[in-house]
């Protein structure tokens, strides 16, 4: 059986750039860090889940890096930058592995550097298609902040990239090919994203209210989320247990309408832990806020659990996209690394407590809401794709 | 010791890359340590299309004559694909429809039967230029052209017209996608012996004004092959060696991979060949396949 330490977690997204400020707004269910945003393609304002905090720049050697979500990057990995020395130092460079998630990769390069081309006739000096947007500098980037000298790639199925990089990095340990991996995910808010999900109708003009008869779509955030993994047991540590995928075969955007495909992911995940529904404790759901994920998950939740407390997070810091996956199993270490003697705190389900009534009954997380229980404590997170690509991580604490 | 420009609240000690010579320590917790990487392969069927390449003998040739590649225009016909989903597909998705379709027919799979790694560097490159450009202009983006947008836009086709519910991944890792893919499809097919894997490379030229990379696919192209576990002695296996300069005499390193080619062409021609090993260079190390 698996047990693979998650022995480091850093994150930035609009809560914060590091965990102590994060931490509180997380379990305090703090909305209002988000901003609004004016949409170019058709002048809507919609909120968005913008990091607030001035991100850090590149040094000279770096500067080919350098774009916003490169800095999310760096951010976020600043903060496990010891723990990923350390792996380095302990097993030899190329005994670690990089593995990252992503749907924008620094998409904000290319379209700065595209308006710039349309009005100026010529690209900004400063632009590097190959380092900035190209999907592998961020694994490549990854690899070059830490020294990890192992295999580096990244996976970018939309909302699922960097949920799908816990099954690579799981495999790459089972198989001895290296002893530690680093690995996440990072988006960045862009206007690709925030004028394409609008034109599919999904953006709500107000915050997300995910499971609520008034849901009306999702909000977008940006982010980054990094993990140090390592193959061994430690004694109070939180350990990677088991990963479910599947596709829906379905629609190229929506969910099947049933959850067919989210409840095998959930199934999977669960047989690749060899648990029983009822040994895993909270859920976060992938939620996000639209008519048609919420109430294929609920029923799909509803059909795998039996009462499990679960909330969405996307209220908190909107739809990570590539880098929701890492962020929302974040959220998972945080509560299970800062619970003590048996008290877990759990994220909240922000919403207006008007639930559908054409869904199933759902254990949605109230402010406040802690887990008190002894012995080893799971949490599953949930993320779901275009192209009907799902995804769902199991994680523990013994 | 490298220290962000405008905060100075953390630091990262520059690891010394390893520079020493021979062969990468076993693996411990491999499940075949001594002979590489989880277990050899063999393939079962590949395809190939390229615009002026339109089937797996014409890329055959081609990849033997080490010939330069005249470009010209073509679209993949994608004949096996209901045209209520081919009017959808991108460039790129038709490209990968065009081999991923008949290389499971070629292998007597269903193509429902297997387990996909998609290796793209760039993914759906030409189509985000496309929405930028809407951006741009402020006109509204097409919801078609949004969905068709992500980089694994050809896998959520490849699951609508074969309605394959199986695992799906994508790897991108610049000039090392196919062998990091390879490496995904090794892990997937030693894990899940009994599911071949579809691996898939992909990738479209660079439009304007992306086009000035410094390593741009040569030309627009899709290579597919289904991978499965080889009987015991048998089959193509993978390890990780170190990239040490070649001795004089280029032992161990026959053939070696043509300057700068895709490594999924070095990988074909070597496989098509009766060479024993390819050892390729990567950002990670050297690789060696071997039979």
């Amino acid at each position: 059986m698996r047990h693979y330490a998650l022995t480091a977690m850093g994150m930035v997204n609009v809560l914060g750039d590091r965990l102590e400020t994060i931490e509180p707004r997380l379990f305090a269910g703090d909305v209002s860090r988000l901003q609004e945003h004016p949409l170019r393609t058709t002048g809507e304002r919609v909120l968005i889940g913008r990091v607030r905090e001035e991100l850090p720049g590149f040094p000279p050697r770096m500067q080919h890096y350098d774009c916003r979500n490169h800095r999310l990057i760096l951010a976020a990995t600043s903060q496990i930058a010891e723990e990923a020395e350390a792996v380095v130092r302990r097993f030899g460079a190329d005994r670690v592995a990089v593995v990252m998630g992503s749907s924008t990769a620094g998409l904000d390069a290319s379209e700065q550097a595209f308006f710039h081309w349309r009005e100026h006739g010529a690209l900004p000096a400063q632009f590097a298609y190959e380092t900035q947007h190209e999907m592998g500098s961020v694994s490549k980037l990854v690899a070059d902040l830490t020294g990890a000298r192992g295999p580096a790639y990244t996976h970018s199925t939309a909302c699922t990239s960097s949920a799908k990089v816990f099954a690579s990095a799981a495999s790459l340990l089972d198989m001895g090919i290296c002893d530690a991996v680093i690995t996440g995910g990072v988006d960045v808010l862009c206007s690709v994203p925030l004028n394409g999900f609008e034109a599919l109708g999904s953006l709500t003009r107000e915050h997300t209210l995910p499971m609520s008869r008034h849901r009306t779509g999702l909000i977008i955030g940006e982010g980054a989320a990094m993990f140090v993994l390592t193959r061994e047991r430690r004694d109070g540590a939180v350990h990677l247990r088991g990963i479910g995928e599947s596709c829906d075969a379905h629609h190229i955007s929506a969910p099947h309408p049933d959850g067919l495909g989210a409840e095998a992911a959930m199934r999977g995940a669960l047989a690749d832990a060899d648990l029983a529904p009822d040994e895993v404790h909270y859920l976060n759901l992938h939620g996000t806020g639209t008519p048609l994920n919420d109430a294929m998950e609920a029923k799909a939740v509803t059909r795998v659990f039996d009462g499990i407390p679960c909330s969405s997070t996307k209220p908190l810091v909107g739809h990570g996209l590539g880098v929701a996956g890492a962020t929302e199993l974040g959220f998972c270490w945080l509560a299970l690394t800062r619970g003590r003697a048996g008290d877990y705190p759990l994220p909240p389900h922000v919403w207006d407590g008007q639930a559908d009534e054409v869904l199933p009954t759902m254990n949605l997380v109230a402010a406040g809401g802690r887990l008190s229980r002894s012995g080893p404590v799971r949490f599953m997170s949930n993320s779901f794709a275009f192209g009907g690509n799902n995804c769902s991580v199991i994680i523990e604490r013994s | 010791m490298f220290t962000a420009a405008n905060r100075n609240d953390f630091s990262f000690r520059v690891t010394p890359i390893l520079n020493q010579n021979p062969p990468i320590e076993p693996n411990p917790g491999s499940q075949n340590s001594s002979a590489g990487i989880g277990r050899p392969l063999r393939v079962l069927a590949w395809r190939a299309w390229a615009p002026g390449l339109p089937d797996r003998e014409a890329f055959h040739t081609w990849l033997l004559g080490h010939g330069a590649y005249e470009p010209v225009e073509a679209k993949p016909p994608c004949a096996a694909v209901p045209s209520r989903l081919r009017r959808r597909c991108t460039y790129l998705t038709r490209m990968v429809l065009e081999t991923a379709l008949p290389v499971c027919d070629d292998a007597g799979l269903a193509t429902d039967a297997v387990n996909l790694v998609y290796g793209s560097r760039n993914g759906e490159i030409v189509i985000l230029r496309d929405l930028l450009s809407d951006i741009f202009d402020r006109e509204p983006l097409s919801p078609t052209a949004f969905s068709n947008s992500v980089h694994h836009t050809p896998t959520g086709y490849f699951g609508l017209v074969t309605k394959n519910k199986g695992i799906s991944r994508t790897v991108s890792a610049h000039r090392d996608t196919f062998t990091c893919a390879y490496l995904e499809a090794v892990m997937l097919a030693t894990r899940y012996p009994e599911t071949p894997v579809l691996l898939v490379i992909a990738d479209e030229q660079t439009p304007e004004p992306f086009d000035r990379i410094l390593h741009p696919p040569p030309f627009p192209h899709s290579v597919a092959m289904i991978l499965a576990p080889a009987p015991a002695g048998s089959g193509i296996g993978l390890t990780r060696v170190r990239n040490a300069a070649p001795s004089p005499e280029g032992a161990g390193r026959e053939p070696a991979a043509e300057e700068g080619e895709e490594q999924v062409f070095s990988f074909l021609r070597w496989y098509l060949g009766d060479e024993a090993q390819l050892d390729l260079d990567t950002e990670f190390g050297g690789v060696r396949w071997w039979r």
